[in-house]
């Protein structure tokens, strides 16, 4: 026994030593990781504020000036981006959304696995790349001249795999109950997902196309926050007469075992909200969200009326 | 609640299917296995074997048969007086998809082929512009340091490129990996979850600023302070990439810690996403059998996330090899003709910030040919990172 003790307690002394490197270095990596974010922001605000507070910043434009005359504004380039942001997204919304569609609705077969592999492909794209493939096609090839459209082009190849991953996202997280009490009444499909699925998620597909595309920060301030869908899941059913599903609750999960990584999707920050979504656990959301209410969920199963379920879907929609 | 699952769009007719419930169930209520019980049509062991072979042969189906829509089950049949009854949702009895339904599945899988398409197209016009411009290149375009595009006889390699690309991300990724870990450790293992979200909102921060931010930051206020750290390294010397001193500020160590910075947002979800993922049954054993916290880390944490980490720092790979405009910002050109160097104390130009920076001279079909073979290379390098860290999850997903 006296010649066990001292080993023991050494090797009791090294671990406890190498556990509180451990901790001191994850610590250290976690500080290390906020210099940046603070210097940069001071450097941003700091230098930058006196400009910004100018008369005429937000009124005027640069003209004929160059950097070292005084005066001045970023009117043009504000009206430049929302003109360009503009374009972009009346271009690659409708065709994104689609592809979302395409892929939770419909999606399965070599089609979707094809479509899949190249949103995430699209996703990896340089945007440099992105650039000279259209200038490849619109000027080398097709002759034309340089100009603000063609960025917008540029920047839907950019947006497209944003979007469709959200959309995604925000699709998978309809309750199935909806769509089969839709196909129920007779609602054909599509109109059930174009009436009642695609409303639905709506809210969370607006919300997270705020921030779309790298060039303009990639990251919605609040996309980093998982407790904002709970509280958006909660305030949904009013209107929909969605039953109280409890938001962590992947409700796909019976149907249709998805097939893209998840790591990927994890890979776009957007989506980081969403952390659970497609596996279907429960603990993530119980240590970080709100409490869903559960209690319209509690009265279904009781087979006891809740309000909005009787009169839903609207008499319009049963008749094709 | 077993039952309504097993409900969805695409159960058809042909498979064998169990006796429907009688017409009892009103058009506004679904609760069928409460009816079915009731009416007491097969014992409740019955129903749970029957709901899993119509699970699974509602799953074969529907992978057979992609255009079942809706549900073919006259499941939702009203029984009010004289009513008419409501047929299923699919198919209408000349027993194909209603007009609408087609159409829709037509433009939303024809919006998937386009992206598909989109790429397609990508390196179809990458390569169909970038091809004459090598064949006309008098130079060996893989193998060599040229790069004169002024007089016609074009000379034009692309190892120079190739090497400050590939170095900068390096750099990059040997200080964003670890710290990555280590903040995904902290959020998910260390820190309370008091503090562990407010944590997470920082990082991924980082993440929401532009890249021309990181680029002007980090040359005027980083790579100033940097200069000592980067004569601590040269005089530390020993390895070749630390061992000539080329340039103070915007050297490919400047931008590979600018890079760094933005790429460990990316590293850093990903890391958090597998680290949360780890099964608890692994950690509660390592607890139980009296683990520190960073044997528990080590045991059951780490293994389980390594396939993760490994993709997700390729994604992060991916990023830092096709940005653009910080590094263009931040890195020093180099005089043309300057021997090779392989310090990372030195300036350079990689695939994106070249491109970028000689847009202004895209002026004749050859000149940008050779900077569209650039790019193609660009394309090739970043696609190929995606695919292997993509090929690297789903291997993972076989075993977990």
């Amino acid at each position: 026994v006296t010649a066990v003790a001292p080993a023991l307690s050494r090797s009791h002394t090294v671990r406890k030593i190498k556990n509180n490197v451990a901790t001191v270095m994850v610590t250290l990596a976690f500080l290390i990781a906020l210099i940046p974010l603070v210097w940069l922001l001071w450097t941003v605000v700091s230098k930058g504020w006196h400009a910004l507070t100018r008369d005429g910043w937000f009124t005027s434009d640069v003209g004929t000036r160059t950097y070292r005359d005084p005066g001045g504004g970023a009117l043009h380039a504000i009206i430049g981006t929302a003109e360009q942001v503009l374009l972009c997204s009346l271009i690659s919304v409708p065709i994104a959304v689609m592809v979302g569609i395409y892929l939770v609705e419909y999606g399965r077969g070599p089609l979707a696995r094809t479509t899949t592999f190249m949103v995430d492909i699209l996703s990896g794209v340089p945007s440099i790349v992105a650039a000279l493939f259209i200038y490849a096609v619109f000027v080398t090839t097709l002759g034309g001249q340089r100009g603000g459209w063609l960025v917008s082009l540029a920047l839907v190849l950019l947006m497209i795999p944003v979007i469709v991953r959200t959309t995604e996202e925000m699709l998978k997280l309809v309750p199935n109950e909806l769509r089969e009490a839709s196909y129920a009444l007779g609602v054909p499909k599509w109109k059930t997902i174009a009436r009642i699925v695609v409303p639905t998620a709506l809210t969370g597909i607006i919300n997270r196309h705020r921030a779309r595309h790298r060039s303009r920060g990639r990251r919605d301030s609040a996309a980093a926050d998982p407790g904002r869908l709970h509280r958006q899941h909660e305030h949904q059913p009013v209107r929909q007469g969605l039953p109280g599903i409890p938001a962590g609750h992947d409700q796909r999960a019976g149907r249709q075992p998805r097939r893209e990584p998840l790591v990927h999707r994890a890979a776009d920050p957007q989506l980081r909200c969403r952390p659970d979504v497609g596996r279907g656990a429960h603990t993530h959301h119980h240590r970080h969200g709100p409490e869903p209410d559960r209690s319209v969920a509690r009265a279904l199963q009781q087979d006891q009326p809740v309000g909005g379920i009787r009169q839903w879907p609207s008499a319009s929609m049963r008749t094709t | 609640m077993a039952e309504r699952e097993t409900k969805p769009g695409g159960s058809t007719s042909n498979e064998p299917a169990p006796p429907l419930p009688p017409p009892s169930i009103g058009g506004e209520s679904v609760e069928v296995p409460r009816h079915r019980s009731e009416d007491d049509e097969a014992p409740p062991e019955d129903v749970r074997t029957e709901v899993q072979v119509s699970e699974r042969g509602a799953a074969s189906v529907r992978a057979g048969e992609p255009t079942a829509f809706g549900s073919a089950e006259p499941f939702a049949v009203s029984t009010l007086e004289g009513a008419p009854p409501v047929s299923g949702a699919g198919l209408i009895s000349t027993g194909r998809p209603r007009i609408g339904d087609r159409l829709f599945h037509t433009v939303s899988a024809g919006s998937g082929l386009f992206v598909v398409l989109l790429i397609g197209l990508v390196a179809a016009f990458l390569i169909d512009r970038a091809a004459p411009a090598i064949a006309d290149d008098k130079s060996n375009f893989l193998f060599s340091r040229d790069w004169s595009l002024d007089t016609p006889p074009l000379h034009f390699g692309i190892v120079d490129l190739l090497w400050v690309t590939v170095i900068i991300s390096l750099v990059a990724m040997v200080i964003a990996v670890p710290i990555a870990i280590g903040i995904a450790l902290f959020i998910t293992q260390y820190a309370p979850k008091r503090i562990a979200r407010p944590v997470a909102y920082i990082v991924d921060l980082l993440a929401a600023i532009p890249s021309i931010i990181y680029g002007i930051w980090g040359i005027i206020v980083l790579a100033p302070k940097l200069r000592s750290v980067q004569h601590a390294l040269y005089h530390l010397g020993g390895f070749p990439v630390f061992r000539d001193e080329k340039v103070d500020l915007g050297t490919i160590f400047n931008g590979g810690v600018v890079l760094a910075v933005m790429i460990l947002p990316i590293i850093t979800a990903i890391g958090r996403d597998v680290f949360e993922r780890t099964p608890s049954p692994n950690i509660e054993a390592a607890w139980a059998l009296g683990a520190t916290r960073w044997e528990m880390i080590r045991m059951p944490v780490l293994p389980y996330g390594r396939p993760g980490l490994i993709s997700g720092s390729m994604l992060g790979l991916g990023h830092a090899l096709g940005e653009t405009i910080a590094v263009m910002l931040i890195l020093s050109k180099p005089s043309p003709g300057a021997p090779f160097s392989f310090s990372i104390f030195n300036g350079g130009e990689t695939f994106a910030s070249k491109i970028a920076n000689s847009a202004a001279e895209f002026n004749q079909p050859q000149q940008t040919g050779a900077f569209i073979a650039a790019g193609l290379v660009l394309f090739v390098l970043t696609f190929a990172v995606n695919a292997a860290a993509r090929s690297v999850v789903s291997r993972r997903k076989e075993f977990v």
